[in-house]
């Protein structure tokens, strides 16, 4: 149905990243992680430079405050939010294509994933644990599997999956290991291997449907991000959403069910606010 | 990969019935059902027609035909033809992921390995059959708990028997060549540090690990050797494509081969593809 060998090759063979994001990537998610040398990486990128100097300033920011420098930025945004910015920055051509093997639209990844990046903002505010620097950037980039499956996925093949929700009632993680061998999450996980970011991102991309399965925190914050962003969207659109959480998951996260339904909420008016700065990438 | 079993496994097949079909070809599944059943022991009752449709699709694709077309030259030349093996091995996989079933290795961890080795602590020998094997995780999964767990077992004579009916997954478990989705899906890093060298985009498992271990092809149905005798034998997933009569004979003859303190334990299984029902694995009397 799918030859999974070639899967594999073309998740390999994705544009690599910027080696500054990738220095990056290494440098914040690194215990002696200064301030300083994430502003000296920056600044040799004139591009990224500029783009993080205007999302600093974005009316998004929601500061009266200009920043002028790098480091002023880097103060303003946190490291952490840095880095998702800067990937954010080389992956954006890559996800805001249309993918029709899912039936997204030109710019639907895109929207999904910087509402799952700023659902990972607001997690950690409602949480009792401490969650990892790199679970913004994971969030991001949480679905970039699709963009190496949905090549295959035919419409014999979206046939077959759409049967196993209808009859079997699978998840799509579920249906896709069933008919396919592998699903969008391992997918993502190759890229981002291939893309040479943390392991943690890895992690938390691979499964972020499957946190039982990852056993670190930042698949749980992934999968959360993931389910937070689909009540952002649903709220845009104007479409009921109810929110479902693995009670597995929000106690391992220390969230409590009331809190669960706040959750939504919290998110979309940061998306509100905040969701701009990405617009600047 | 197991599946999480769904919620509806007990939905009624006219809902699927009523569903669009990917294409306008009907692919006649019971007859795909009866054959593998009466010339492979195979009881694909339970399984999900689109599950069976998308093996027979898959094939057919790589032969550049017609769905139907494909059937119709299995159906006619029988479990003689080659379309017959080929699709009985699509819809048996035998593929695991290493460690993949927790609650086996937590029990040959916690129990049965330090069980069987204190029987055999005066020889320090130990023989272990792993029956279908599939592509080899879960031998070579043995193998490295063994090795990391019981540390002491590395001064122990010990004999790993792998089988496998099917020829192409036994020749994959053979090299001990995995690709990346294999070596994400369970293997701690430190195990793949230590046991594997990176290959371009695979895994190889080295070499005096995998020498450690014996394949050879073995059909369930067909006689076992005489003079073999185990005190570990494990139980791999594609037994449980068979029907059950079959699977009972062989747990009866499996268990005559058992060395005083030996143990038999089943690897978690689907009662079938597109079922999504999971057996529990543990320690077996039977199949």
């Amino acid at each position: 149905m799918i030859d999974v060998n070639k899967l594999i090759e073309q998740a390999n063979s994705l544009t690599p990243l910027p080696v500054t994001t990738v220095r990056l990537a290494q440098l914040v998610c690194s215990p002696d992680c200064y301030l300083e040398d994430v502003v000296e990486l920056i600044g040799f990128d004139q591009a990224l430079t500029l783009k993080l100097l205007r999302a600093a300033n974005s009316a998004a920011s929601a500061s009266a405050v200009r920043y002028g420098t790098v480091k002023e930025a880097v103060a303003r945004l946190g490291t952490a939010q840095v880095l998702a910015f800067a990937v954010a920055c080389s992956t954006r051509p890559f996800l805001q294509n249309s993918i029709p093997g899912y039936g997204l639209d030109e710019g639907a990844l895109w929207r999904h994933s910087v509402a799952s990046a700023i659902a990972a903002e607001v997690v950690p505010e409602l949480c009792r644990v401490e969650v990892p620097p790199e679970s913004f950037t994971a969030a991001l980039l949480h679905d970039v599997g699709k963009l190496v499956m949905g090549r295959f996925l035919t419409p014999e093949i979206r046939g077959y999956l759409r049967r196993a929700y209808e009859v079997d009632r699978l998840a799509p993680r579920e249906a896709e290991t069933l008919l396919l061998k592998v699903h969008h999450g391992e997918l993502g996980g190759i890229i981002a291997q291939h893309w040479k970011l943390p392991v943690r991102v890895v992690q938390g991309i691979t499964h972020h449907h499957s946190p039982d399965r990852g056993m670190d925190v930042i698949c749980d914050v992934t999968y959360l991000s993931n389910q937070i962003a689909k009540g952002i969207e649903a709220n845009l659109d104007g479409r009921p959403f109810e929110m479902v959480i693995e009670p597995e998951v929000a106690d391992r996260l220390g969230i409590k069910p009331k809190i669960v339904e706040s959750l939504c909420p919290i998110a979309a008016l940061r998306y509100a606010q905040v969701g701009r700065r990405y617009s600047a990438v | 990969m197991t599946q999480r079993p769904p919620a509806s496994s007990t939905e009624p097949r006219s809902t699927e019935r009523s569903l669009p079909k990917p294409s306008v070809e009907v692919i006649d599944v019971a007859s795909i059902r009866a054959l593998m059943l009466s010339e492979a022991d195979v009881d694909l009752s339970s399984a999900s027609s689109y599950w069976i449709e998308s093996r027979v699709a898959m094939l057919a694709s790589a032969s550049s035909v017609p769905p139907t077309e494909w059937l119709g030259v299995m159906l006619k030349h029988g479990s003689e033809g080659s379309h017959f093996r080929e699709l009985l091995e699509l819809l048996t996989p035998g593929e695991v992921a290493f460690f993949e079933d927790e609650s086996l290795f937590e029990t040959l961890r916690r129990s049965v390995l330090p069980q069987v080795m204190d029987c055999n602590r005066g020889q320090k020998q130990l023989a272990v059959w792993c029956v279908e094997c599939g592509t080899g995780e879960l031998p070579y999964s043995l193998r490295m708990l063994l090795d990391e767990r019981f540390p002491e077992s590395r001064e122990w004579s010990i004999r790993t028997v792998a089988t496998d009916s099917n020829e192409a997954c036994l020749q994959r478990a053979k090299a001990g060549r995995f690709n990346q989705l294999a070596i994400h899906r369970g293997l701690p890093p430190t195990m793949l540090v230590n046991y594997f060298m990176r290959d371009g985009f695979e895994w190889e498992i080295r070499e005096e690990f995998r020498r450690t271990i014996e394949f050879h092809s073995w059909v369930p149905s067909v006689r076992l050797p005489d003079d073999a005798a185990f005190d570990l034998v494990i139980l791999g997933r594609r037994l449980g494509f068979l029907r059950d009569s079959l699977r009972r004979q062989i747990s009866d003859r499996i268990q005559s081969l058992l060395r005083p303190g030996g143990q038999v334990l089943r690897a978690q299984w689907e009662e079938g593809e597109g079922r999504g029902l999971l057996a529990e694995a543990g320690r077996e009397g039977c199949l």
